[in-house]
């Protein structure tokens, strides 16, 4: 009888996890013509009122088509917002008429830029997941699973 | 055999020449970069803490600090600068000797409560300070930093100087900027706590 040796094992486990984060942390979904990369709900704490949410969307459809608004069951006031910086000022902005998204292009959603700002969160961000739909003026309704994580967590792992 | 010590000598020397004149250099020219405050007297601006005790500005000067200016509605700029800057405190190993304050710039939602509230995550080091609007308004421009209030639809939002500020001694000697990444603040406020102490 043949044993496997129990370095190999171990050096099998820690490839499993490796990837298995490696998937969490850069998840990437294909929905409906749209490839959306790493969608996360960034929280100061757990019981933060207030979260952004931030991605990388492409359009991969033959047509284009717009962003119109966001929703989901984390609070009833979500809104897509503008980050500037003029002269050192920070300013933001309600996005009142969508983001257009061209055919085969991409857009992304980052910090101090354009972002998805989640305000009036009434139970705070406790789960590890929440869904938001995108609303898109062709492609309507599109639920998207964004991984919950903070602050801390997104500083320490650099992206 | 004297010939080679003479030489070790003359290029230890060199070497510790050298050396020390880059180290004053980087001192004189860190030096050179601090920024003196507006002359406002700081002993006649009052403010609250988040604990709900009055204070005066001169009392925020008294160790080297981190000032960030912000508001607790903001979403992600301000958080995210605060993280950062507890963070880099904390991976430094550096927190005793240093305070950050959070200074708000919204006294009308920012009471000591909400603010000791928004800023429990960072374990009593980050410091809420709030005010009424005229002694913000006093900090703010001792402190050369720019705020307004914008209305919007049925709200308001402040666009505010989005640095941090590295202060001693009613001096600016660095700013953390928003788009610094971790290892970029941990070595500005190395490079300030080096030439402080």
């Amino acid at each position: 009888m043949k044993f496997i040796r129990l370095d190999k094992i171990i050096f099998l486990i820690i490839i499993s996890i490796t990837f298995a984060q490696a998937d969490t942390s850069f998840k990437e979904i294909k929905i409906n013509g749209f490839k959306v990369k790493n969608p996360q709900i960034v929280f100061k704490d757990k019981n933060s009122k207030i979260a952004a949410a931030y991605f990388e969307i492409e359009n991969q459809n033959n047509f284009d088509d717009k962003l119109l608004s966001v929703d989901g069951d984390i609070s009833k006031n979500i809104q897509i917002h503008n980050t500037i910086m003029q002269n050192g000022i920070m300013k933001m902005f309600k996005i009142d008429d969508g983001i257009e998204l061209k055919k085969n292009s991409n857009f992304k959603f980052e910090q101090g830029k354009y972002h998805i700002m989640i305000m009036d969160i009434v139970n705070g961000v406790k789960k590890t997941n929440h869904y938001l739909n995108l609303n898109f003026e062709r492609s309507k309704k599109i639920k998207i699973n964004f991984e919950t994580i903070s602050f801390k967590q997104k500083l320490k792992s650099g992206h | 055999m004297r010939v080679f010590k003479n030489f070790l000598f003359l290029i230890t020397l060199f070497f510790l020449i050298g050396f020390f004149c880059v180290l004053i250099t980087k001192k004189i020219l860190y030096t050179d970069n601090n920024i003196a405050f507006n002359k406002i007297d700081l002993k006649k601006i009052e403010l609250v803490n988040y604990n709900g005790n009055k204070i005066k500005a001169i009392d925020l000067f008294k160790k080297p600090a981190i000032f960030y200016f912000g508001f607790t509605s903001c979403p992600d700029i301000c958080p995210l600068t605060l993280t950062k800057i507890y963070l880099s405190l904390e991976e430094l190993e550096k927190s005793e000797i240093i305070d950050i304050y959070f200074i708000s710039l919204d006294p009308e939602r920012d009471t000591p409560d909400i603010l000791k509230n928004y800023l429990a995550t960072f374990n009593d080091k980050v410091i809420g300070v709030t005010g009424n609007n005229k002694n913000i308004k006093g900090l703010t421009k001792s402190m050369k930093i720019k705020f307004n209030k914008r209305i919007t639809e049925n709200t308001y939002t402040i666009d505010h100087t989005s640095a941090s500020l590295l202060v001693f001694n009613n001096k600016i000697f660095g700013r953390i900027l928003f788009d610094d990444d971790l290892e970029n603040s941990k070595k500005k406020i190395s490079e300030f706590l080096n030439f402080i102490y």
